[in-house]
């Protein structure tokens, strides 16, 4: 298997990944930058509400941009048919989609380290709760592989990678609205899970127009309900690869 | 001699089309075997069950001896070099990088990879980028892809589809040395009987997923060969001569058109021809078409 995934980061010299995941974290900060974040008293919290409205808006399309480029490499080359007789699809298969949780796992490191480098970088005054923070982490990380698992799978199952980029724009849009809807109704839509999960949310009064930040429990819930999900994609990816005749 | 593939009743069906027919392949072990058929005859769809890329409907392979199963795929394809199509790189990759990739995949050392880039002539292009590279040389490095790990067995399907004429001879030349440089046996397609002539000593001919013919490409000349045409100055003597000889002749100005004879029949009457005084200025003896060549052997396998 280390050869393999040897191969597979071979494979994605040149290939400019790195940027990509910088690109995918930095838009998701700066467009969770508003102006609560310039007040060093809640700063952490303003983050740690509007960080996984942005993620809900941008990682499904990084998702599927990520899951896309990562088998795209393989349709431009014209390589299954050689890769397919050289080693076992599943640990093809396998190989993917370990590339693919270490780039999840550096998106969603790099939006938390933006979140503390920002707030040295301020002076925020606000103490930053760890756990808080390894929340948004843990959350970005179980949803966008979940998300991830999801566009992968479409990649597997079409010959070409546009249903899942379709797919991944369908989803952020989805994802952002569904903060709107019913807390019941957006369970159904997994896109979304970024604002379910959210540790913080924003309270307001409507006479005094002024917005404080509530913390929330942890909705371990959702969380184990995304890792089901990540327990029936994967499979479902592994089986589209197994079929696929090249 | 030992056979290196050989296929029992292999059929592949698209829906209720059958691509592949109940193919019985056999591949001599050290031979060059030229398998010929036109476009969508099952080419591409047999090369690709035998690697596996595609499940058959039914039959069986046995590959290098054993019977292929899911067990032992890879390690059987692992002696097996292929080059199905187009030739299979990554463009953003350098030759190196590539056959790198293919070498960690095989469990290759990488000192292999000068030996293969000697034997298809890209040692000074190892360190650019496969996207710059022509035709030509993606096929040639996918040939070298194939190489690494000295396999006992080269599947190559049409690998000079696309290949100018100095491409194609530099190709032909490259596989006619296979056995001898490599020791490989050579499973070659194409869909021009004249294109593997001059490498290939065996020969399987399909057409509609069946296989038409199979055997030694000497066996297969005779089934090529066409027509007798012969130019002559005196065509009514040339044809009472060999009308008197019970050959069938077919006039048209000075050209006679007679059917295929053994070379010793030939001789005779050429000699009886100039004896008669017919004047004989040319002879050529015409070559069938692959197209032909299905015919007569599907009216053969009919009649028989």
């Amino acid at each position: 298997m280390r050869s393999i995934f040897h191969a597979e980061l071979q494979k994605a010299h040149r290939r400019h990944d790195l940027l990509v995941i910088i690109v995918i974290a930095a838009a998701v900060f700066s467009l969770s930058s508003t102006d609560h974040h310039r007040d060093p008293g809640i700063g952490y919290s303003a983050f740690f509400y509007s960080m996984p409205i942005m993620n809900a808006l941008i990682m499904s399309t990084g998702m599927a941009v990520i899951a896309s480029r990562i088998w795209d490499i393989e349709t431009k080359g014209n390589t299954c048919k050689l890769l397919f007789t050289l080693q076992s699809r599943s640990s093809l298969y396998t190989a993917k989609v370990i590339l693919g949780i270490l780039e999840i796992a550096l998106v969603s490191f790099l939006e938390c380290a933006a979140i503390i480098a920002f707030g040295m970088l301020k002076g925020y005054t606000e103490p930053l709760e760890l756990s808080r923070l390894f929340w948004l982490f843990l959350c970005t990380f179980v949803v966008s592989m979940m998300l991830f698992f999801f566009s992968f799978a479409l990649c597997m199952y079409f010959p070409s990678q546009a249903p899942a980029l379709a797919a991944g724009l369908a989803g952020s849009l989805i994802g952002l609205f569904s903060g709107f809807l019913p807390q019941i109704a957006s369970y159904f839509l997994p896109w979304g899970y970024y604002i379910r999960l959210s540790a913080m949310e924003m309270g307001w009064d409507r006479t005094t127009r002024e917005t404080w930040y509530v913390p929330q429990h942890f909705s371990v819930t959702l969380l184990i309900v995304s890792g089901i999900f990540i327990a029936l994609l994967l499979p479902a990816g592994q089986n589209c690869m197994q079929k696929k005749e090249v | 001699m030992n056979t290196i593939i050989e296929t029992n009743m292999l059929t592949k069906y698209y829906g209720t089309q059958a691509v592949v027919n109940k193919l019985n392949l056999s591949v001599p072990e050290g031979s060059i075997y030229g398998f010929i058929g036109p476009n969508g005859a099952g080419k591409s769809t047999t090369m690709k069950l035998l690697l596996g890329l595609i499940h058959e409907s039914s039959g069986s392979i046995c590959l290098l001896g054993k019977q292929m199963n899911q067990s032992n795929r890879l390690s059987l394809l692992r002696q097996t070099g292929s080059l199905i199509e187009s030739p299979s790189c990554y463009g953003h990759l350098t030759a190196q990088e590539n056959l790198e990739i293919v070498c960690d995949l095989k469990g290759v050392k990488y000192t292999d990879i000068d030996r293969v880039l000697a034997i298809v002539d890209l040692t000074n292009d190892r360190g650019r980028k496969v996207k710059q590279f022509s035709l030509g040389m993606r096929q040639r490095l996918g040939i070298a892809q194939a190489l690494l790990g000295n396999p006992r067995l080269l599947i190559l399907d049409e690998p000079t589809n696309g290949l100018d004429p100095a491409g194609i001879q530099e190709m032909r030349s490259l596989i006619s040395e296979m056995p001898k440089l490599c020791g490989a046996t050579v499973l070659i397609s194409s869909h021009l009987l004249s294109e593997l002539e001059q490498i290939v000593d065996q020969v399987g001919i399909i057409n509609h997923g069946k296989l038409l013919f199979q055997g030694k490409l000497s066996a297969l000349q005779r089934h090529s060969k066409g027509d007798i045409v012969l130019r002559v100055l005196h065509p009514q003597k040339a044809c009472k001569t060999l009308l008197a000889q019970g050959i069938t002749v077919r006039a048209e100005g000075n050209l006679l058109q007679i059917p295929p004879v053994h070379e010793e029949t030939l001789a005779a009457l050429v000699y009886d021809l100039a004896m008669q005084d017919a004047g004989i200025v040319g002879l050529t003896q015409q070559t069938k078409s692959l197209e032909d060549i299905f015919l007569s052997l599907t009216h053969e396998k009919e009649a028989g």
